[in-house]
C-alpha cells in the first residue's frame, strides 16, 4: 500500500547539508502496524514525515497505493492528507483555541460550509470510544497529556483514515498513560488502520506486527 | 462549526492583544470619520460665511436681445419684452427646489432709474436683512435704513449728488432722509441708491415685482450645475447663470479644509494598517505550530491564507463599526471645543456605518496580505520544526 525506495533527505543546519536519510526503503502493507525504531538522531521522524508527505523526499520513490506521492500536486497531497493519512505527534497537536470536538472535527472544517451533522454524531462517538465523550466541549489546555493524545486519535478515527503515522505517540506521557494510548493504537489496528509508529522504547515496538530499525539515516 | 469558526476562535483566544490591536484600529478609525465629519461640518460652515461675501447665481427674467442697425443708424443692442419677476412666486419657485437645502441666501432686487436734484441715479430696492446677509462687508458711516422712507447711498453717487447722512431729497415725489453712506465696495454699490423693497415697488407702481434676485448656494457636497438645473426647471421663463469663479474661489476654501482631513487621515489609516501588518506577521510567526497541524490534517496554502485574512478582516471590519460610531460620537465634542457648530451638526448615515465596517476590514485584510502569504507559503515541513 505504501512504499518507499531508496529515500534520501538532506537537512541544511547553519549552511552545512547534513544528510538525514542515506537511502531508505520500507514498505507498509494493508492493515500493518509497522514500527520503527532507532536512536535520537537516526532519522525516524524525517522518514515517518516522509511518509505522511509532510516532508519531501531529495531522492528516491514514495508511492501510495496507485499513487506516485512525489509527482502530486499540493492540492492532491492535501486530499490525501485529509482523508486518508492521519498524523500523531509526540507534543501538543491540537489547535488550543478550540474544544476537544471542534479539535476532532478539524480536517472537516476547511470550507466555509457547515460540518455536516453525521460528522459531529460521529466525532461524538469516537471521542466516547477513546474515553473523552464527557470532555468535548472542553478546551486542551485542560486536558491531560494522554487525553490530547487520544484527541488526536479520535481524530483519526472521525475522518476514517487509512494510515495513521504516530510520532513517539507516548514519548511525553507516563508508563500507565503510555500504555493506554498502545492499547488504543491496537484496537485500530485490529479494525483494520494501518499503523506507522515512531518510538525508541522497544517494549512499545513489540506491539506492532513488524518492527524496522533505523540507524545514522539507514535500515538495519 | 467551519473554517470561520479557526479565526474567531483564535481571535478570542489572546483577548488583551485582539483588545489592542482593535484599540488600535478603532482609534485610526475613530480618528478619521472623527475627521471627516468635523471637516464636513466646518466646511459647511466656512461655505456659509463665505456667502455673507456675495451671492453665486443670478436670476433674470428671460429677454430677447436684438442687435437693431436702421438706415446706416446703428442703435445697439435692444432688449425685446423685458418683464420683472414676481417676487413671491419666483422665491417660493427657489426654495421648492429638491437642493433646497443648500440654498443659503435669496436676496430680491427691482431697480429702476430715478432723479435727484435733476441728476439721474440708478435707484435698487432690496431686502435689507437678506442684503446684509449675502454683503456682510458692507459699512456705512450712519445706518442701515430702518423705515421705509429712509435710503442709503453708494460711496460714488453719494459724491455726484453731493449728500450724505441725515440730508433730506426727494425721490420719485417722495420725501426720504438718507441714514448713510456705504463705504467704497469697489463693485455697482458704490453708484447706486438703496431703498426697501416694497417702496420702491409701491412708488413705481409695480407691486410684488423683482428685477433680478441673487441667490447664495452653498456648493459642498453638490456641484452648482445642479442646482442651476434644477433652478431652471423651476423656472423656465427666467434666465440662470452661475458665476462660477465665486463658486470656485469658495470651494477651494471649502476643499483645501476637506484635503487637509483627508491627508491626516490617510497618515492615520497608513499607520494603523501597518500596526495591523507587523501585528498579522508576528502572530504568523508565532502560529507556525498551527498552520503545521492544519497542514498535516489538509489545510491548503489557500485555507490557510483565508484563514489568516479573515482574522485580519474580522478586526477591520470590528474597528470599522466601533470606530465610525466611537468617532461620530467624539465629532461633537470636538466641534463644542472649537465652538465650530454654527447651526451644522455631524449627521450619522448607517450607510456610512456599513461602509465603515467594509472599507475598514478590506483595509485590514490588504494590510494581511503579506502576512498571510508568508503563512500560507510555510511548508508542513518548516511548520513541524515548531512542533
Amino acid at each position: 500500500m505504501l512504499t518507499a525506495k531508496n529515500i534520501t533527505k538532506d537537512f541544511n543546519v547553519s549552511g552545512k547539508v547534513v544528510p538525514v536519510l542515506k537511502g531508505v526503503s520500507l514498505t507498509v502493507a494493508e492493515g500493518e502496524f509497522v514500527a520503527i525504531i532507532g536512536r535520537s538522531g537516526s532519522g525516524k521522524t524525517t522518514l515517518l514525515n516522509v511518509l505522511s508527505t509532510l516532508v519531501k523526499p531529495d531522492n528516491g520513490d514514495l508511492h501510495y497505493r496507485e499513487n506516485d506521492l512525489r509527482a502530486l500536486s499540493d492540492s492532491r497531497l492535501n486530499t490525501l492528507r485529509q482523508a486518508d493519512f492521519s498524523v500523531i505527534f509526540q507534543f501538543h497537536h491540537l489547535l488550543p483555541y478550540l474544544t476537544v470536538l471542534e479539535n476532532s472535527l478539524l480536517p472537516f472544517m476547511r470550507s466555509i460550509k457547515p460540518v455536516r451533522k453525521e460528522a459531529v454524531s460521529k466525532a461524538r462517538q469516537c471521542l466516547d470510544r477513546v474515553g473523552l465523550a464527557d470532555k468535548a466541549d472542553r478546551l486542551p489546555g485542560s486536558l491531560s497529556g494522554g487525553e490530547q493524545q487520544r484527541v488526536a486519535i479520535a481524530r483519526a478515527l472521525v475522518k476514517s483514515s487509512r494510515v495513521l503515522f504516530a510520532d513517539e505517540p507516548t514519548g511525553s506521557l507516563d508508563k500507565g498513560t503510555g500504555e493506554q494510548i498502545m492499547q488504543l493504537l491496537s484496537e485500530l489496528h485490529q479494525d483494520g488502520l494501518s499503523v506507522v509508529m515512531v518510538t525508541h522504547d522497544p517494549e512499545y515496538a513489540r506491539l506492532a506486527q513488524r518492527t524496522v530499525i533505523i540507524e545514522d539515516g539507514l535500515m538495519v | 462549526m467551519n473554517i470561520l469558526t479557526i479565526p474567531l476562535r483564535n481571535i478570542r483566544r489572546k483577548p488583551s492583544k485582539t483588545l489592542l490591536l482593535l484599540l488600535i484600529f478603532s482609534l485610526g478609525v475613530m480618528s478619521i470619520v472623527a475627521l471627516y465629519q468635523v471637516s464636513g461640518v466646518v466646511g459647511l460652515s466656512l461655505e456659509k460665511k463665505l456667502t455673507s461675501f456675495g451671492a453665486n447665481i443670478i436670476i433674470s427674467p428671460a429677454a430677447e436681445k436684438l442687435n437693431v442697425s436702421y438706415g446706416g443708424f446703428q442703435m445697439g443692442e435692444m432688449l425685446f419684452e423685458i418683464q420683472d419677476l414676481p417676487e413671491e412666486e419666483t422665491i417660493k419657485a427657489i426654495r421648492a427646489i429638491g437642493l433646497r437645502d443648500r440654498i443659503s441666501a435669496v436676496a430680491p432686487k427691482l431697480v429702476t432709474m430715478a432723479k435727484i436734484n435733476d441728476t439721474a441715479v440708478a435707484l435698487v430696492g432690496v431686502r435689507w436683512q437678506e442684503e446684509q446677509g449675502i454683503k456682510s462687508y458692507w459699512a456705512t458711516d450712519g445706518s442701515f435704513p430702518g423705515r421705509p422712507e429712509e435710503i442709503l447711498l453708494g460711496s460714488r453717487a453719494a459724491a455726484n449728488l453731493g449728500l450724505g447722512k441725515g440730508d433730506k431729497v426727494t425721490l420719485l415725489g417722495q420725501e426720504f432722509t438718507i441714514s448713510g453712506t456705504l463705504f467704497e465696495t469697489g463693485t455697482d454699490d458704490d453708484t447706486v441708491v438703496l431703498m426697501e423693497l416694497s417702496r420702491l415697488q409701491s412708488l413705481i407702481d409695480k407691486p410684488g415685482a423683482t428685477s433680478f434676485i441673487e441667490v447664495a448656494a452653498l456648493c459642498a457636497g453638490c456641484p452648482i450645475s445642479e442646482i442651476v438645473d434644477q433652478l431652471r426647471a423651476q423656472l423656465p421663463n427666467a434666465e440662470i447663470k452661475a458665476l462660477q469663479n465665486i463658486v470656485n474661489q469658495r470651494m477651494a476654501s471649502v476643499h483645501f479644509v476637506q484635503k487637509l482631513a483627508l491627508s491626516i487621515s490617510l497618515v492615520i489609516l497608513i499607520t494603523a494598517s501597518a500596526m495591523v501588518g507587523l501585528s498579522m506577521l508576528s502572530a504568523v510567526n508565532e502560529r507556525k505550530k498551527d498552520i503545521g497541524i492544519l497542514r498535516s490534517l489538509g489545510y491548503g496554502k489557500e485555507h490557510v491564507f483565508f484563514i489568516i485574512c479573515l482574522e485580519a478582516g474580522l478586526i477591520g471590519v470590528l474597528s470599522g463599526t466601533i470606530g465610525y460610531l466611537t468617532g461620530y460620537l467624539a465629532s461633537f465634542k470636538v466641534l463644542e471645543y472649537l465652538a465650530l457648530v454654527d447651526g451644522a451638526t455631524p449627521t450619522f448615515s448607517f450607510v456610512h456605518f456599513l461602509f465603515a465596517g467594509l472599507v475598514f476590514g478590506l483595509v485590514t485584510v490588504l494590510a494581511a496580505l503579506y502576512p498571510s502569504w508568508k503563512g500560507a507559503g510555510i511548508e508542513p515541513s518548516a511548520a513541524l520544526v515548531a512542533l
